[in-house]
């Protein structure tokens, strides 16, 4: 459904490619991961997509339209992106502002603004905060307010840019169980770009980046498979396939499944 | 201390001065401003106490905690009301004390002025205590409205403004994590002549303007993400609407006005 | 070297309507050269306790005794810088404390604050920079021109460089990704080794204070919940449960297995030593 072709970028023009000439397509109800660890090029990637970073080589399609410097705009409203920090993305001056914060800029009226941040509010369990301001919230509250305020905008394709690496654990399961929520009964699709493996787990397929490229793709289980690839990418793999790897057949297990299979 | 401060600070509330409309609460303000000027005697001055006193019960607040809250600029006006003792001369000598003398005159603007200015305090103070800056922020924007004719990026100052104020409690805690942070690293603030006390400062500000200029970078990509491209074609999650009640606010306060006149000798 | 904690309190915004009591009569001494893990919530007071032990924060009653510098509520700014001189404090995200114009003279900071002439001071930047692996192509660069990882390394050299005879690591390894942890955490077990101090790791990842500390203390709502040895208390399932701390994965899966009757000999404190007690296991039932 969007897909992009032979994307690169370079920061500076001495410099290596930040981006090599990827393409990369994910489709609509998926949950995709994008992993790498930090520096791979993920991000830029991200940036491309957002339109942050505009001047790159390559196409990107949506659906099966080329985005072009005419539709952009309209084309771009199909994502929403959520970031790392949940302090430097937090705009309103409260949640409720926050959340409508997009919304005003879409230009829409009041009652549509008022029923779209409820409902988002709702979905991300936030709306009792409502009223709150930004500094009475933890790091995981503040993260699902971006994910409400990014849920509004009502996306095609809601981005998630390593939005738990800053979090406390328990924040980090916050984030994580609302997304699979969100993914698993409203169907919604799900980029998720991420350095750390064991956050991967729900995906429909991963990818992994290194130096710029994609060195691997696949379902979770194939990536997990692929050790040397991992390896090579500065990737850790969670202690259950490590685990698996010196004592089973190398097969991705989850905790329980894992204490079955060494009976 | 400056947390039982309660200078710029918000108390949430229902009250029907918290739910008047925050563009009433501002001109009204203004025209109190210029009404404290009319009065010239104790009438003058007793109807405005009882004003503002009734102003204060309104808003569910009560004496003694905007009192205690206020307390530090309470000094401060102790210190002008006795520049005017001692400087303010005329009338019939109350004390002579040799190298100075406390004239009647003196005494009484010496009140007056202070009575006055404890009033401006007073209700500048429930005027933030009882609006979200939020709401200050939206109605300075469209009551400056006017300005745009004269090519004064009102929207900008105001998302500024209120971008600001979101911002000032994550830069305090940023300010105090990296005193804790150099101070630890043998840094010493309270020591030594003003040169060395200066050089003190970098430690602190670099890493906090490096800070800020990242954060700043931050929001406003995350801003354009979200589709803001200036005031174009917004529209307002917020509605200030002008009630009857605003209207008989500041019908109140033009009466009041036209009674200290009134009043006047 | 050892740092005690008698009757501690501390109450800050006194008498307030703010008011909040952020320690209650902690009793409790970290002894010289172990390396101790600091755990708890959000909000438990680890933060408030470590900082009461250079003087950050001054007690509201009670004492904080750090190498024989007894601070107490009147202390004075003298005694104050010399407690702090004994400890070194990585906060978390210490790159953020960066600001001089190279590497090197950000290393100094911290020993010429301390007193140390400026020769000295180079050579011990120089010293604690290269103990991790900071290339010596970089020391006159700008911090602000490092990837993030080496501006982490940069600022923690600055820490080590002034020698403290303690060392506190608040969530050292946020935001880092999961090798870079890993290396991070090494490099701070390698140089504990190394120079013999006291290290105290607060953190929230369970599976590092298993593998790294030898005893651990556990804050809850402003009071000291417990203290033990490392493997007794995280192995304590009652206690785990009774703070709602993430058991480590490995004492979860020897504990699902001794559910099932696969006995292993020993607590295993990171993933390789659970594959080794697991293959003696089978040995020796085969």
């Amino acid at each position: 459904m969007i897909s992009l072709k032979d994307i690169a970028f370079k920061y500076r023009s001495e410099e290596a490619y930040a981006l090599d000439h990827i393409s990369i397509s994910f489709n609509a109800g998926e949950w995709t991961s994008i992993i790498g660890h930090n520096g791979s090029g993920k991000s830029t990637l991200v940036k491309i997509i957002m339109g942050i970073i505009e001047d790159y080589e390559g196409e990107i399609y949506v659906g099966n339209e080329l985005l072009t410097e005419k539709n952009k705009q309209r084309l771009r409203r199909k994502f929403a992106i959520v970031f790392q920090n949940p302090d430097n993305q937090f705009v309103g001056a409260t949640v409720e502002d926050d959340v409508a914060f997009g919304l005003e800029n879409l230009g829409l009226e009041r009652e549509e603004m008022i029923a779209r941040t409820e409902h988002a509010l709702g979905l991300v369990n936030m709306l009792e905060f409502r009223s709150h301001e930004p500094h009475r919230l933890s790091g995981g509250q503040k993260q699902r307010v971006a994910i409400a305020g990014a849920l509004a905008l009502q996306p095609e394709v809601l981005i998630l840019d390593e939005a738990t690496s800053m979090l406390d654990p328990a924040g980090r399961n916050e984030v994580l169980s609302i997304l699979w929520n969100l993914h698993e009964q409203l169907d919604t699709t799900i980029l998720y770009i991420t350095h750390d493996l064991t956050e991967i787990d729900h995906s429909d397929k991963v990818i992994v980046m290194n130096d710029g490229s994609i060195v691997g793709e696949g379902t979770v289980e194939e990536i997990y498979r692929d050790k040397e690839m991992l390896a090579r990418s500065s990737l850790k793999v969670p202690y259950t396939v490590e685990i698996s790897n010196a004592l089973l057949d190398g097969s991705f297990v989850t905790h329980d499944e894992l204490v079955v299979r060494l009976l | 201390m400056l947390s039982s401060m309660l200078l710029g600070r918000y108390i949430p509330g229902d009250s029907i001065v918290h739910r008047l409309d925050p563009r009433a609460k501002i001109i009204s303000v203004i025209l109190f401003m210029i009404i404290v000027f009319f009065a010239n005697h104790w009438v003058g001055y007793s109807l405005l106490i009882l004003f503002v006193l009734s102003v204060t019960k309104l808003a569910a607040l009560s004496i003694r905690f905007l009192f205690n809250g206020l307390k530090l600029i309470f000094i401060l006006l102790i210190f002008t009301f006795l520049m005017h003792i001692f400087l303010t001369k005329g009338g019939t000598v109350l004390v002579d004390g040799g190298f100075f003398t406390i004239e009647s005159e003196g005494l009484i603007t010496g009140i007056y002025i202070t009575i006055r200015l404890i009033l401006l305090v007073v209700i500048t103070t429930l005027m933030t205590l009882t609006t979200s800056p939020i709401e200050l922020t939206d109605a300075i924007e469209k009551l400056c409205r006017p300005l745009k004719a004269l090519k004064v990026p009102v929207h900008e100052i105001a998302m500024m403004m209120s971008i600001s104020l979101r911002f000032i409690p994550t830069l305090m805690d940023e300010t105090e994590k990296i005193i804790k942070a150099q101070s630890a690293r043998g840094s010493t603030f309270m020591t030594g002549n003003l040169k060395q006390r200066i050089n003190a400062l970098v430690p602190i500000f670099i890493p906090l303007f490096m800070s800020a200029f990242k954060r700043a970078e931050e929001m406003a990509i995350a801003m354009e993400v979200r589709g803001y491209q200036g005031e174009e074609g917004r529209t307002h999650y917020r509605l200030l609407s002008w009630r009857t009640r605003d209207t008989l606010a500041l019908i109140v306060l033009v009466l009041f006005g036209a009674l200290l006149i009134f009043v006047r000798q | 070297m050892t740092i005690r904690f008698t009757d501690l309190n501390v109450i800050y915004h006194r008498k307030s309507p703010f008011e909040y009591h952020a320690l209650k009569n902690i009793n409790t001494t970290f002894e010289n050269g172990k390396f101790y893990g600091l755990i708890g919530h959000t909000g438990s007071g680890k933060s408030t306790l470590i900082q009461t032990m250079n003087g950050l924060i001054l007690p509201s009653s009670g004492t904080v005794e750090t190498d024989g510098i007894i601070l107490s509520k009147k202390s004075k700014q003298k005694l104050i810088h010399q407690a702090k001189m004994k400890v070194g404090m990585v906060f978390q995200f210490p790159e953020h404390q960066l600001f001089e114009s190279t590497v090197l003279k950000d290393v100094m900071f911290g020993p010429m604050n301390m007193g140390i002439a400026e020769e000295a001071a180079r050579e011990k930047a120089c010293y604690y920079l290269k103990l991790l692996n900071v290339h010596e192509s970089l020391l006159e660069k700008s911090p602000f021109e490092l990837s993030g990882g080496q501006m982490r390394k940069v600022a923690i050299a600055g820490i080590l460089a002034m020698e403290p005879n303690i060392l506190i690591l608040d969530e050292p390894t946020a935001g880092l990704d999961p090798l870079s942890h890993d290396e991070t955490m090494q490099l701070f077990y390698d140089v504990y080794k190394e120079i013999g101090i006291t290290v105290i790791l607060i953190t929230h990842d369970m599976n590092d204070v298993l593998e790294f500390t030898d005893e651990v203390k556990v804050m809850s709502q402003g009071e000291l919940a417990g203290e033990g040895r490392t493997a007794d208390i995280l192995t304590d399932q009652n206690f785990m449960e009774r703070y709602d701390l993430e058991v480590p994965h490995v004492i979860q899966l020897a504990r699902d297995l001794k559910e099932k009757g696969i006995a292993l000999n020993g607590t295993p404190k990171n993933t390789a030593e659970f594959i080794r007690l697991y293959e003696d296991w089978r040995r020796n039932n085969a």
